[in-house]
């Protein structure tokens, strides 16, 4: 208690003040923290919130089913749901119709679920406002085929109202509905964040042209026992390919989607809070060479080594603190910028995800101040024990300095290629659970080896340099080069995060531009029909909304259309995963259209083999996520039955991660008894009546359904639009971090100058003119900058492989043909140079004015 | 006295710093010349101007009162760019705790005031003659680090020598060396003020180091005044 109540009066004196003194570099260092803090809390947050989002969408939705029957996402006849009724002693079923529609008035797509509005209450939450305790009222909404109740909280800036009517865009056609009743602002109400409404069945399946059909049923056990013992009860009154799985399964398998794509947003913005704890480090050692003499005269006055090292602790906890507390504060802000780019990315390539704004706590905050205030004080460890090891006879010496240079430690650099050399064997190995754990691991390594050979490069970037700026800067030159092998921790930490940030930056440049050259030569090489048509208001990716088959093949008899090919999907579980089942007509293929076959014969052969039999074609994705390939055979059940389906060839395919099974449409037609189609492609006898076809398609199917017309290359800027908009935030995150980076060098070179006041003074005092020592500063900020951007360039370039040929490969299955960004590394590699020079401005001007007398008699 | 116009001038001059609250004369109506190849030794206690006074000398202050002249230049008038062209040119300094620049061999210690004058590449021979002259051509390719302390004086005293200045300013060029290193540095400091006809002003405060001397001057509370050997 003793030492509690000294150290509190000692805390003032000997940590408060000294960190209050210098408010310039305090604010820099916790301004850094904070950003680093904030861009990591901001993706989780964005992260958290979109699964949260799903994960309570999907129990509310769900209720309190303890099984949910379904046909893998297509409707299935609704005589089942009288099947179950044979297990009443047992279970209770509740039918359920789900489709969506968009909402004129706003332009959001609303999900609507139907079910039966009188039995409902007893498996899901919700309480309709109008409705009396006597169900009176809840009577004439379920009467209504129109009828339509919308949560208490719908789309803001819709207000409507019992009595009104509302028009949704439901598989190309306008439809109205009269909405009879509002639903509390609670329970199933709180849905999918009020893009949501509710039906009764009937009306529900009349909207959707589901009459007879149902989605899935909701099934609640009466009786104890185990879930399997009632699968197999319900599976036995059931048909076989109907499936019936546990409600948490549509979470897991979100979850198990959304993991790699949240892991590497994780893993990117960690890159930012690093490089931030750098100037933690940095502050801290500077401190503690400022403050020699009064470590030696504390410690002659009696201080323990310890009591020195949590002076300097407890200067990088209150700076760690402050800005984490800040970091905080402003990633709630930026959580939701956040949260956009997140959810354009999920919406784009996973699932409909209607997360609006960030929800926070600051009791959710601890874990983020506990891991800014830890990572300080980690980064505070080297410089606080130096402190607590300066022997007090040698500091008090006036004028005692560090001559001291370093010569290389062939331990770190060996270290260094170790690490390397691990990184490689890391990234042969294969993913855990199609997560690629050691990509990520092999990522590290890569990262500590750049901070292992940080040291050597300095000393290989003196030793090339030094010569060449002796002879065009003179002693500045040779003095700036020099000066790369005193203070080499500093040094070494200042270019490690400027190589990692850098790195980062280069490799994830070079993954998408890859990426995206790929998809653009894969586009060109398969899209080659001349129109492609769907219903308007249908997200890409699902396949709900249909048009009748009979009415699009009449389009073949449309003068100038050579071929259409008729595409159906529907999104489907193999061995548990999540996949699409397409169909396609394989003679429009192989004759006019075109696929990137990985094995298999050409697409052009195809016809031959796929056409009327029970074979199929898979993306690459859908083979590496299920390890078969060409010869394989796929069991699959359908209504008609279980179905073999021989693996004919393994296509690349970028559209999906998820994968697909394609097969002739002939045969989804067999066995699945639907000849509806998502959509349709049109290839022209002659390109010039494009127009012409157009017109002719909308006088025919347009005045039934409101359709997506576009050409070829409408549909190609398309895809590359949302390809980009897609990534928008990684760039977004890399810039943060290489902002955070310099204002790490920013820092360093405010260290330098302050540590080497003596010398720069001397300098002054044997004839150095004032610009002279500014050009040092910035020759000095020049190389730095420098050797941190050729080992971001070379180190982001083994990242990009590991980028595009194992974590890329194992999460999403795709091959990535690589591609260099040249104009754009050059572009960077010269921007963070010159802005590694704009950062050593400000101390470069600081060097100059400093007093030269004043800078000599510093001991 | 030599019929000789003196290389420094010192006439009447004052400096006035601030401690705080207080007004401190530093020099007060100091009245000085030196001629060239003098070893002047200016003595007097801590705190009593010595250091100003060579700041003053050295073009790094400028006196409150009075005028000082080096080589018939007034530097009372000089900006900051002149006065470092001055002493790059005119001056050399000896420090006390040596100041070599520890990332640099000992030849490019020596060679930097040439490199700061972007004229290295064609006295290179100079440097070379210079480090044999104080006896280190032996050890042209070692840091600081690896020197004694009279070492690392003698560095700093070719350091001072290397673009043939009109005068070294040495201030207290012994005091972080033990009496033989000490003394060696004294005689070479003796010996290159005649050899190079350079003015050599050293401030001390040991009376037997200011022997040393040709000419010895005291300054005390700001005042000069000539001792006779």
């Amino acid at each position: 208690m003793d030492f509690l109540f000294y150290f509190k009066d000692l805390f003032l004196a000997l940590i408060l003040r000294p960190v209050l003194r210098d408010p310039f570099r305090m604010v820099i260092t916790v301004s850094g923290v904070a950003i680093g803090v904030a861009v990591f809390l901001s993706i989780q947050l964005a992260n958290r919130q979109t699964l949260n989002s799903f994960e309570e969408s999907v129990s509310l939705v769900l209720g309190r089913a303890d099984a949910v029957v379904h046909a893998d996402g297509m409707a299935f006849d609704e005589k089942s749901f009288k099947e179950l009724f044979l297990l009443r002693e047992w279970t209770k079923s509740y039918p359920i119709i789900e489709g969506y529609g968009v909402e004129l008035k706003s332009g959001q797509v609303v999900e609507i679920l139907g079910t039966d509005l009188l039995q409902d209450s007893g498996i899901r939450d919700f309480s309709i406002q109008t409705v009396k305790k006597d169900l009176k009222g809840l009577l004439s909404i379920v009467m209504d085929p129109k009828g339509i109740v919308l949560p208490e909280k719908f789309i803001p800036g819709t207000n409507y109202k019992p009595g009104d009517t509302i028009t949704f865009l439901i598989n190309g056609i306008e439809k109205t509905f009269n909405v009879n009743a509002i639903l509390e602002d609670k329970g199933l109400a709180r849905a999918l964040n009020g893009n949501f409404a509710l039906m009764d069945i009937a009306a529900a399946q009349s909207a959707f042209g589901r009459i007879g059909k149902l989605d899935r049923i909701d099934v609640e056990f009466k009786r104890e026992g185990s879930f399997e013992s009632m699968r197999e009860k319900i599976s036995e009154v059931l048909p076989d390919f109907l499936r019936i799985d546990r409600p948490e399964r549509k979470n897991k398998q979100v979850e198990k989607m959304l993991r790699a794509f949240q892991y590497n947003l994780t893993a990117l913005s960690f890159v930012a809070l690093i490089v931030a704890l750098y100037l933690i480090y940095n502050m801290v050692a500077l401190s503690v060479v400022r403050r020699r003499v009064e470590i030696g005269t504390l410690r002659a006055l009696g201080a323990t080594p310890k009591l020195i090292a949590s002076i300097f602790f407890l200067e990088a906890g209150i700076v760690g603190a402050v800005g984490s507390v800040l970091g905080v504060w402003l990633g709630v802000y930026l959580a939701q910028f956040s949260l956009d780019a997140v959810s354009i990315t999920i919406n784009n390539l996973y699932a409909p995800s209607y997360v609006r704004e960030v929800v926070f706590h600051w009791s959710q905050a601890w874990p983020y101040l506990l891991l800014g205030v830890g990572l300080s004080l980690v980064s505070a460890l080297i410089p606080a024990i130096d402190a607590a090891r300066t022997r007090p006879t040698t500091v008090m010496r006036r004028g005692s300095y560090d001559l001291k240079v370093f010569r290389g430690d062939r331990r770190l650099t060996s270290l260094a290629f170790i690490v390397f050399i691990s990184a490689g064997v890391l990234s042969l190995l294969p993913p855990i659970g199609g997560f690629p754990y050691f990509g990520f691991l092999a990522v590290f390594f890569v990262i500590m080896g750049v901070s292992f050979l940080a040291p050597s490069a300095l000393l290989v970037g003196r030793d090339c340099l030094s010569g060449i700026c002796k002879n065009i800067f003179g002693g500045e030159g040779l003095l700036a080069s020099m000066n790369l092998s005193q203070n080499i921790g500093r040094n070494s930490l200042a270019i490690s995060s400027l190589a990692i940030a850098f790195m980062m930056i280069i490799s994830m440049s070079i993954m998408v531009h890859s990426f995206r050259q790929t998809v653009i030569v894969w586009i060109d090489q398969t899209l080659k029909a001349d129109l492609f048509v769907r219903v308007a208001g249908g997200r890409d990716i699902d396949y709900q909304y249909t048009l009748p088959g009979d009415r699009v093949a009449d389009l073949r008899k449309i003068s100038g259309v050579a071929a259409v090919d008729l595409f159906r999907a529907q999104d489907i579980s193999y061995n548990d995963k999540p996949a699409v089942l397409g169909s396609g007509d394989f003679e429009a293929l192989s004759r006019y259209g075109n696929l990137i076959i990985k094995s298999g014969p050409a697409a052009q052969a195809l016809s031959a083999k796929m056409v009327d039999q029970d074979r199929a074609i898979v993306s690459e994705s859908f083979a590496l996520k299920h390890d078969v390939e060409v010869g394989d055979s796929l069991s699959m059940e359908t209504p008609k039955g279980p179905i073999e389906l021989n693996i004919e060839a393994v296509y690349y395919d970028y559209s999906r991660e998820r994968g697909y099974i394609i097969i002739d449409r002939s045969i989804f037609i067999k066995y699945y008894g639907d000849t509806d189609v998502n959509s349709f492609v049109i290839y022209l006898t002659n390109k010039n009546e494009i127009e012409k076809v157009r017109q002719e398609i909308l006088k025919t199917l347009g005045a039934d359904y409101k359709l997506v017309i576009r050409s070829n290359p409408e549909l190609k800027k398309n895809v590359l639009e949302i390809f980009d908009k897609t990534f928008a935030i990684t760039y977004s995150l890399e810039i943060i971090a290489g902002g955070v980076a310099l204002l790490g060098l920013f820092n360093t070179l405010i260290s330098l100058i302050l540590e080497r006041k003596r010398e720069i003074g001397v300098l002054r005092f044997i004839g150095c003119f004032r610009e002279q020592v500014k050009r040092m500063i910035l020759i000095e900020a020049g190389i730095l900058g420098l050797i941190g951007s050729i080992m971001g360039v070379i180190a982001g370039g083994v990242v990009s492989y590991i980028l595009i040929f194992v974590i890329n490969k194992q999460s999403f299955g795709w091959t990535i043909q690589i591609h260099y960004p040249y104009i754009f590394i050059i572009f960077s590699l010269v921007l963070f140079w010159v802005v590694s020079l704009i950062a050593g401005l400000y101390p470069a001007k600081l060097a100059a004015s400093l007093n030269p007398k004043e800078a000599v008699r510093v001991g | 006295m030599s019929s000789e116009p003196p290389i420094i001038c010192f006439k009447d001059v004052y400096k006035y710093y601030h401690a705080g609250n207080e007004k401190v004369t530093a020099l007060s109506g100091v009245s000085l010349e030196f001629q060239q190849g003098d070893f002047v030794s200016i003595m007097g206690p801590s705190g009593g101007g010595k250091t100003t006074f060579l700041n003053c000398l050295g073009g790094l202050d400028l006196p409150d009162r009075g005028e000082i002249f080096l080589k018939n230049r007034l530097l009372n008038n000089m900006n900051d760019k002149e006065l470092t062209e001055l002493r790059r040119k005119e001056i050399g300094f000896i420090f006390q705790f040596f100041n070599l620049m520890p990332t640099l061999t000992i030849l490019e210690n020596v060679e930097l005031p040439l490199l700061i004058n972007h004229s290295a590449r064609n006295q290179s021979k100079q440097v070379q003659d210079l480090l044999d002259y104080v006896g280190l051509s032996h050890r042209s390719k070692s840091f600081p680090a690896e020197l004694s302390g009279g070492e690392m004086q003698r560095v700093a005293i070719a350091r001072a020598l290397v673009h043939r200045p009109a005068i070294v300013l040495a201030d207290e060029p012994t005091g972080n060396l033990d009496s033989d290193n000490g003394i060696k540095i004294l005689e070479l400091m003796k010996k290159a003020s005649v050899d190079f006809g350079t003015t050599v002003v050293m401030a001390t405060h040991n009376l037997q180091i200011a022997d040393y001397g040709n000419r010895h001057f005291e300054i005390r509370d700001g005042k000069a005044t000539l001792r006779q050997s």
